[in-house]
């Protein structure tokens, strides 16, 4: 008798220790303007902080902000999201970066998603953050998606003066929509494999999709390294005192397709620096940039190139007129 | 006759105007190529994280100067000609919190008090012969509970 009721309370226990997690973290989390990261972070309780809120959000679950407020920069380490849409919500990273994404310490067993959406958030450096979002991995855990939506992202001067920094060195997807990336001390978004010892590395291949994204005011608008192959469409590089579009391959190709986009008052509208790189342009507006091309580029016959300083090295053209690569 | 000077200068001024585009786009691609690898920096001038660490020496040689997930600020530091130097300090860290920001092993310069949403920044001066080439920051809130405690990178001039 004895013996069975203690075989019933350790199972007892056991059922309850199993329940435990689920309880502990909700698919849905909320943050406020005035809560405490001591809350649960329910509806009624919410958090202060992202980072108060991260660790009792689950698993591909998502935060979602109440009220207007500053919530405080954050490192994500699972797949998740971050959606304050309708609200106002900001992140100000002085001397720091805003939203780390450091893929190496995701959990590669349990984490198949491996993918990490952003939306609606403005991420300021006051003039002296590093970097507005970092994503870095690619030692331990691989490939992995991040979305960017509707955010500005604005102010880095401190450190690697960047908005958006791809750094992965195991491949992956990036997404960036509907965003404005401006006043950066070096580079607006910089894709660019990065390895254990800081410097740039061949990696694997990073697909990246950009539509409808503002970029202004930088050292170089968007420079896109090793195996970086970017999709640009219905996009602004404006005001970028080195370039506006910048791609290097010294350790593995780039290819870069901008199309629909304007390019203007930049040092250079498309440069092809170094290494082995492909651009290929179509229906751009490229003006009153101090020099319209630096490299080899390649156009479908159909961008209007006006009003630049100088035009230095004119695009090759793709295929005839009428031929099947060409401008159809 | 006139006109044959005209065109010749003409010319002239054509062919200056290409090799000014010619120089000058092969410096903008040198300067290009430069600032994708490293960022140019005054020599009177040093940047470093701040890094979220309980201990380290004092002179901050055991501290990476990388970016990472444990940073939570930067200083710029700035010897002037007045024979000071000062220390901006842009920091993200727990809100509403003071942090005693000093030259590590050598004396403190003054608190740090964060905003509600933990931002704060703050310029320190000192006299540069109060330090060597070579020194390092620290900053904790009172106490220096464990967790809490920042170690910068050395400065080194």
């Amino acid at each position: 008798m004895r013996k069975t009721s203690l075989t019933l309370v350790a199972t007892s226990l056991a059922c309850l220790l199993q329940g435990a997690p689920a309880h502990a973290q909700a698919f849905r989390t909320w943050v406020s303007g005035v809560g405490d990261d001591a809350n649960p972070c329910s509806r009624t309780a919410p958090c202060k902080t992202f980072a108060g809120a991260i660790s009792k959000t689950a698993l591909n679950g998502e935060i979602n902000c109440l009220d207007p407020g500053g919530f405080g920069a954050v490192t994500i380490t699972k797949s998740i999201t971050i959606d304050c849409h309708e609200v106002f919500a900001s992140i100000l990273n002085a001397g720091t970066n805003g939203i780390n994404i450091p893929f190496d310490s995701f959990n590669a067993a349990l984490d198949a998603r491996r993918t990490v959406r952003l939306r609606n958030l403005i991420i300021n450096g006051v003039s002296s953050g590093l970097i507005g979002i970092r994503i870095t991995g690619g030692a331990t855990v691989t490939g992995g998606a991040v979305f960017i939506e509707d955010c500005l992202i604005d102010g880095n001067f401190g450190g690697s003066a960047r908005g958006i920094s791809e750094e992965r060195s195991g491949g992956g997807e990036l997404f960036i929509s509907n965003t404005t990336v401006r006043n950066m001390g070096q580079t607006a978004i910089q894709i660019n494999p990065i390895g254990p010892t800081g410097a740039a590395v061949a990696g694997q291949r990073i697909s990246i999709t950009v539509d409808n994204v503002q970029v202004q005011n930088a050292n170089f608008g968007i420079a896109i390294g090793n195996n970086g192959r970017a999709t640009i469409n219905r996009s602004v590089f404006a005001g970028h005192t080195v370039a506006g579009i910048e791609a290097e391959g010294p350790l593995a190709a780039v290819e870069v397709h901008v199309s629909n986009s304007l390019i203007s008052n930049n040092g250079i509208g498309v440069q092809n620096a170094t290494g082995t790189v492909t651009i290929r342009l179509s229906h751009n507006e490229i003006v009153f940039n101090t020099t319209a091309f630096s490299g080899a580029t390649q156009s479908f016959n159909n961008n209007r190139v006006q009003g630049n300083g100088t035009l230095a090295t004119a695009p090759t053209p793709i295929g005839a007129a009428s031929g099947p690569t060409g401008h159809q | 006759m006139m006109q044959r000077v005209i065109r010749k200068r003409g010319l002239m001024v054509r062919v200056g105007i290409t090799w000014i585009g010619v120089t000058a786009l092969l410096a903008v691609n040198a300067v290009s190529l430069a600032q994708t690898v490293t960022q140019s920096q005054d020599s009177n001038q040093k940047q470093v994280f701040l890094v979220r660490k309980d201990t380290a020496e004092c002179s901050g040689s055991d501290v990476p100067n990388v970016d990472s997930p444990l940073v939570g600020g930067n200083v710029v530091v700035t010897r002037l000609r007045d024979e000071t130097t000062r220390a901006e300090v842009a920091m993200t860290a727990k809100p509403n919190t003071t942090y005693q920001f000093s030259l590590k092993c050598v004396r403190r310069l003054g608190d740090i008090t964060t905003d509600d949403e933990g931002v704060a920044i703050v310029s320190f001066t000192y006299p540069t012969n109060s330090v060597g080439n070579a020194y390092a920051f620290e900053m904790h809130p009172e106490g220096a509970p464990p967790g809490n405690r920042y170690q910068s990178a050395q400065v080194a001039f």
